[in-house]
């Protein structure tokens, strides 16, 4: 376990938030914790001791209840924070003991409880964070924290941190509570197995011995035995037994054999006279079948007789059966002419009526070929009355026209009227003006110059008045296509040019209006001519040809019509003559088989008649009235054949039996009934008899195998005891040797650690004799006392005696516990599979050595290699701080302490 | 010039649990007389002036009063350096008071240091004191991270001493420093100046001055050259002053006072007495003291030696004392001073030898649960394992380690 980072807060002397950083420490093998009395340095201690375990590290000092900074802030919880390295791994655990904190709400302090957190954590983490958690709550960190390290807190205050007063703890401790540190310390449960399996195993044994007694025990009670030695004798008289066995069941043998022979004599004579009667019973039977066999007899011959007029008669029957069909044949042929008739005529009727159509045939194929001609006019109808269809439509079209050009014609005039009319209202106007003018000029009696006359009677004068003025405007609206200007007084002469301009275009555009209305009446009257031509046309042509033709659309489907109908009936005259054809060749081909039919008919009646009368004859020969009397005569040649054999069986049988009467008679001559019963009893009983000896005797062979099997196992158990003892007495001696049933009065275990002690022990020696000047060396007492072997006694060179440890000085005591410590770290160290020791603390205990011995004691520590381990000393002895050059120290002032790290 | 080159007093030292100032007084009262008569112009004490930084009261008592003798009687200038075992602060206590009266005690590291300027008929010599300073302190008050190890220090330090040399013109030049120059021998009572051995520093640094008077190796010796004239052989502790011309070194040990460990037991303690002359050509001599108690070695048979002591010329002297007895010997310790008053220490190899035998009999690590359970058969019952016992515990063995391995699979 070596310490990395160590977080105090309102702990001990620490108000605040101390954090102490262990890793710039580790490369000095040492490193000093001072400062005065009372500023904390042990607290540090405590401050570790209460981060792994919740306690502290004097045992003095009460669990978690002073813990707490007196100088803390309310709103400060107390709390301790160790990240530490086991091996490889690192963990961070924090602990917070009870403690009274500020409420969050409201005034006053509520209790908190005890909280406590284990994280692993990768050492590459930043400081604010804590890695992975592994546990939280008190009891569960705790559990998890002695797994991983290995040690109580009591243990890990007396090898990692020896606290102030306290250093000789592992010095002065018996041999149990030594026992148990080392135990931890170093791996020592195989050997713990091994006694603990030993024991196991010699209990097994003997339990195994026992089982092989019992089985012993079981073997011979199956047998009714006490002893082996009973089952020797019991085998040997089995043997006799077995021998006497055989020689009775011989005797017994023979008297069976012989009573079995007796009972088969007897057996003998009785199945002979069974045999006699059996014989005689079987010939009675067969003597009652023979009046039925007689009769069969009969019948046989009758049907002998019949059969040979069996061959006429099937042959009257082929003749019946042709002639039979012979008719039907006939019938048939009949039938068909018949139908074929028929049929003839029909066909011919049908001719008939296609025949009939020719004309109409004729007429079509005329028709069409005109059609055919005309097609062509036809085509130029529909042209022509196409086109006169559009000349209409155009007349039409110019017709509405030349109205319009009319009423633009008019119009027109009427335009160029107004603008005539214009100008000379104009004109007048000018004229008008002229003539005001000159009349103003007019003076009576001088002469006018127009037409100069002296007297003015009526002058022109101003007549403008509103009426012309109007008449003015309006006519101005009138021909606006004229454009004549608002007239004044007098009327400008671009005013009247205007006007007559206006008037020129006027009367133009009239010109062009009449112009154009002609033009227009001149095509109307053309087309119109042209349709008349055409419509004469059309007359003429149409005259040709008939109304449904007249088109070309209907014409041409009038000739796909005709051509039609033409083909069908074509077609339909044809087909009636070929039909007409064919019923003529079957009608003559019907009567032609009527005739054979008849014919053969004729034949095979004749061959019938002259079969029956042959088959007649035949009847009365063989003595038969008729048919039906030869029918029911016959049989056919298996039945006869069957009967035949029976009949001929039966004699054969009935030979047979009379044979066997014969003889059965003879065999019996003279016998008499046995009593089977009796002589059957007495065989039994003999064979009864035989059967229980040879019994008896399997009994007793099977009893004797048993028994040779019975000794056999014996003797294998035997065997196995004799090395399941030596086993048995094996694992007793070594388990009692194990659990310290020796002259050392040591169990395994104990030896182990004590070897062990032994070898850390050399270690420390090493080390005590260079602090105490080659004075003190370690040992073990070595004591045969149960329960001891792990005492330490000092050897002391001066005189050349050991002593017990207790009886070192103070000082000398000190060395001694260091010595040790050190030694138990470097053994621990140099042991696989043992706890990792990185680190030890010494809290004080310098002061108790003089000069020279503090200096023997420094060498020793700062000679150490640091080897990765961190050694810690408290102390307020002031050489120290000159000569160890990385130092912690702890400041004390009014508020509290704080901490100063210096790294020479 | 004339100068006593002197080291390593290590006043209020205990030595295997003797306070040995009485011994010291004994022979500084020879070196107070010495000075008077030889008239050095300067005494010169580099460092380690007492053995601890709070020294005991008499080791403080005789240092004032040999400073008081060495004031009163001479007019030399006393030189006197800090070295690793003094408290920089402490041993410097009223420095600039005591410079009015020839006594100049350098004790605090000074990276520039203003020399000691002391003349004689053919002019100036420059003294260069450079007390002893550990690199962290060096560290520190240079403010220079790059000083990390003793030789960085000194470099640092001579360069500036040759700097201010070169200023003055190059005059005559001496330096005194405590240190461990590279190619000196130690015995076991130096205490080590670092951690982890980087302390000695090249002899290379201090070339080019007249004279270089070291302190803190307790042999007296030179630096390189003349291997004769570090001859500080075995004997008796004679007075016959050796004259050495010329050594082809100018750095020097002048040793402890007196022998503080039984490794100097064949050291021959001396003042140095050294001439430097116009042309910087230095001439030595060593002017051995009488201690009180000589520190020696004895070895023999306890009976032996305890009747050696009737014949021996001075029993009082602080001895250690190797028995060579096999087997155990009652009481030693006390026998032996009945014959020899001032046995401190007792050496037995044979019992070494044996504690070290067991040591190497015993390798645990290597010794397989098997081996360990025949030690234990072997050692209850004096015999050893039979074959059946054997392959039982074999068995067992494995067992067990199958289901240790089961279980953690």
């Amino acid at each position: 376990m070596r310490p990395l980072q160590l977080t105090m807060q309102a702990f001990g002397p620490y108000a605040g938030r101390q954090q102490l950083d262990f890793t710039p420490l580790a490369q000095h093998p040492l490193f000093l914790v001072h400062g005065p009395t009372g500023a904390g340095k042990s607290s540090i201690l405590d401050a570790l001791c209460h981060a792994l375990f919740g306690e502290v590290s004097g045992s003095s000092r009460e669990r978690g209840a002073q813990v707490r900074s007196l100088w803390a802030r309310p709103d400060t919880l107390t709390e301790v924070t160790l990240d530490f390295a086991l091996g490889d791994a690192c963990y961070r655990i924090r602990r917070r003991p009870a403690q009274q904190r500020a409420k969050k709400r409201g005034e006053g302090t509520t209790q908190e409880g005890p909280k406590a957190w284990l994280w692993q954590r990768d050492p590459s983490l930043p400081m604010e964070e804590d890695g992975t958690l592994l546990e939280s709550g008190e009891r569960r960190v705790d559990e998890r924290i002695e797994a991983l390290l290995g040690l109580t807190a009591a243990q890990f205050r007396q090898v990692i941190v020896l606290p102030q007063g306290e250093f000789r703890r592992l010095l002065d401790a018996n041999s149990a509570e030594r026992q148990k540190i080392l135990q931890k310390l170093f791996d020592t449960r195989l050997h713990a197995l091994v006694e603990q399996a030993l024991k196991e195993r010699a209990a097994a044994a003997r339990g195994q011995l026992q089982e092989l007694r019992t089985r012993r025990k079981a073997l011979l009670d199956a047998h009714g035995l006490e002893t082996p030695a009973a089952l020797q004798t019991a085998l040997q008289e089995i043997d006799r037994d077995i021998e006497l066995s055989s020689s009775a069941i011989e005797e017994l043998e023979k008297k069976e054999h012989l009573a079995r022979q007796q009972l088969e004599q007897a057996r003998e004579v009785a199945r002979k006279l069974h045999a006699l009667a059996d014989a005689e019973r079987r010939l009675q039977a067969l003597k009652q079948q023979a009046p039925r066999h007689e009769e069969m007899q009969q019948r046989l011959k009758r049907a002998e007789q019949a059969a040979a007029a069996q061959p006429a008669h099937s042959a009257l029957c082929e003749r019946r059966k042709a002639e039979e069909q012979a008719r039907k044949a006939l019938h048939a042929a009949e039938q068909a002419a018949r139908k074929s008739r028929k049929r003839h005529q029909e066909a011919e009727q049908h001719l008939q009526q296609m025949r009939a159509n020719a004309p109409r045939i004729e007429q079509l194929q005329q028709d069409i070929t005109r059609l055919e001609s005309l097609l062509p006019q036809i085509a130029t109808l529909d042209r022509q009355r196409h086109e006169m269809q559009q000349l209409r439509q155009e007349c039409h079209l110019l017709e509405q026209r030349l109205k319009q050009d009319e009423q633009a014609l008019q119009s027109a005039r009427a335009s160029t009227q107004a603008a005539r009319e214009h100008l000379q209202r104009l004109q007048a106007a000018l004229q008008q003006a002229h003539a005001l003018a000159l009349s103003l000029t007019l003076q009576d009696g001088a002469p006018c110059p127009v037409c100069g006359a002296t007297e003015h009677p009526a002058p022109a004068h101003q007549r403008h008045d509103q009426h012309d003025q109007q008449a003015i405007g309006a006519t101005a609206r009138q021909s606006e296509t004229t454009q004549a200007p608002a007239l004044d007084a007098a009327p400008s002469p671009q005013a009247l040019q205007a006007a007559q301009q206006a008037l020129q275009q006027a009367e133009k555009r009239e010109e062009e209006a009449r112009q154009q209305q002609e033009r227009q009446r001149r095509t109307l009257e053309q087309k119109q001519a042209r349709l008349q031509a055409l419509t004469q046309t059309l007359q003429e042509l149409e005259a040709h040809i008939i109304p449904q033709w007249r088109e070309e659309k209907k014409a041409a489907s009038a000739l796909e019509a005709m051509r039609k109908q033409h083909a069908t009936l074509q077609q339909a005259l044809q087909q009636a003559e070929e039909s007409f054809l064919q019923a003529q060749q079957n009608l003559q081909l019907a009567q032609a088989r009527l005739e054979d039919t008849k014919s053969a008919h004729e034949k095979a009646l004749q061959q019938r008649e002259k079969q029956e009368i042959r088959f007649a004859e035949q009847l009365l020969a063989t003595g038969f009235d008729d048919e039906t009397q030869w029918l029911a005569a016959q049989l056919p040649a298996e039945e006869r054949q069957r009967m035949h054999e029976s009949i001929s069986t039966w004699h054969q049988q009935l030979a047979m039996a009379q044979a066997l009467a014969q003889q059965a008679a003879q065999a019996a001559a003279g016998l008499q009934q046995p009593d089977t019963e009796a002589l059957q009893g007495a065989w039994q009983e003999a064979e009864a008899a035989l059967r229980q000896a040879r019994e008896h005797h399997g009994r007793l062979l099977e009893r004797r195998q048993a028994l040779q099997h019975a000794a056999g196992q014996l003797q294998k158990l035997a065997d196995e005891e004799h090395a399941l003892r030596e086993r048995a007495d094996d694992l007793q001696a070594l388990g009692a040797l194990a659990s310290g049933d020796n002259p050392a009065r040591i169990t395994l275990e104990r030896y182990v650690l004590a070897t062990l002690l032994e070898e850390v022990l050399l270690a420390a020696s090493e080390r005590l004799r260079v602090m105490s000047d080659g004075r003190y060396l370690l040992q073990r007492r070595d004591e045969a006392r149960r329960g001891g072997g792990l005492e330490l006694d000092v050897f002391d060179a001066w005189t050349g005696e050991t002593r017990a440890v207790q009886t070192l000085s103070g000082g000398e005591s000190f060395l001694a516990a260091l010595s040790l410590a050190l030694g138990l770290a470097d053994v621990v160290q140099a042991r696989s599979g043992g706890m990792r020791m990185d680190a030890l603390f010494i809290d004080e205990g310098f002061g108790a050595l003089d000069a020279d011995a503090l200096e023997r004691a420094l060498d020793a520590l700062l000679r150490l290699q640091s080897q990765g381990r961190l050694i810690g000393i408290i102390s307020h002895v002031p050489e120290l701080r000159e000569r160890i050059p990385a130092r912690i120290e702890v400041i004390a002032t009014r508020h509290g302490s704080h901490i100063r790290l210096h790294t020479g | 010039m004339r100068i006593l080159h002197t080291a390593d007093w290590h006043l209020g030292r205990i030595f295997h649990g003797r306070h040995l100032t009485q011994d010291q007084a004994h022979v500084l009262e020879q070196f107070c007389t010495l000075a008077r008569d030889v008239r050095p112009d300067a005494i010169i004490i580099a460092g380690d002036v007492f053995d601890r930084a709070v020294p005991p009261p008499e080791a403080v008592e005789l240092f004032g009063e040999t400073l008081a003798r060495l004031v009163q009687e001479t007019t030399a200038h006393l030189v006197i350096i800090g070295g690793n075992h003094d408290s920089a602060v402490r041993l410097g206590f009223a420095a600039p008071l005591l410079q009015a009266a020839r006594v100049h005690l350098r004790t605090r590291f000074v990276a520039d240091p203003a020399p000691v300027i002391i003349d004689d008929a053919h002019g100036p010599v420059h003294l260069f004191p450079l007390p002893y300073a550990d690199p962290a302190q060096a560290r520190s008050t240079c403010g220079d991270d790059s000083l990390r190890e003793h030789a960085d220090v000194f470099t640092l330090l001579l360069n500036n001493v040759r700097c201010r040399l070169a200023r003055s013109g190059n005059p005559r030049s001496i330096i005194t420093a405590h240190a461990t120059v590279l190619g000196g021998e130690s015995s076991e009572s130096e205490r080590p100046l670092s951690i982890g051995g980087a302390e000695a520093v090249p002899p290379a640094l201090f070339h080019g001055f007249g004279y270089v008077a070291l302190g803190h190796l307790h042999r007296p010796q030179w630096i390189g050259g003349n291997a004769r004239a570090n001859a500080g052989g075995a004997g008796d502790a004679g007075k016959a002053a050796e004259d050495t011309t010329l050594p082809s070194s100018r750095i020097r040990y002048a040793g402890s006072l007196l022998k503080y460990s039984f490794s100097e037991a064949d050291h021959r303690k001396s003042i140095s007495l050294l001439e430097l002359d116009a042309a910087s050509n230095v001439r030595l001599e060593e002017i051995t003291l009488t201690p009180l108690h000589d520190v020696r070695r004895i070895s023999g048979r306890l009976e032996e030696l305890l009747a050696r002591a009737k014949t021996d010329p001075a029993p009082d002297d602080y001895l250690l004392a190797e028995i060579t007895d096999e087997g155990p010997v009652l009481d030693a310790l006390e026998r032996l001073r009945d014959a020899w008053p001032n046995v401190l220490r007792l050496e037995r190899p044979w019992l070494t030898r044996m504690v070290q035998q067991r040591a190497a009999s015993v390798d645990h690590a290597r010794i397989t649960p098997l081996q360990m359970l025949e030690a234990f058969h072997r050692d209850m019952t004096g015999e050893p394992l039979s074959d059946s016992r054997r392959a039982l515990l074999q068995d067992i063995l494995d067992d067990i380690l199958r289901s240790q391995r089961e279980a953690s699979a």
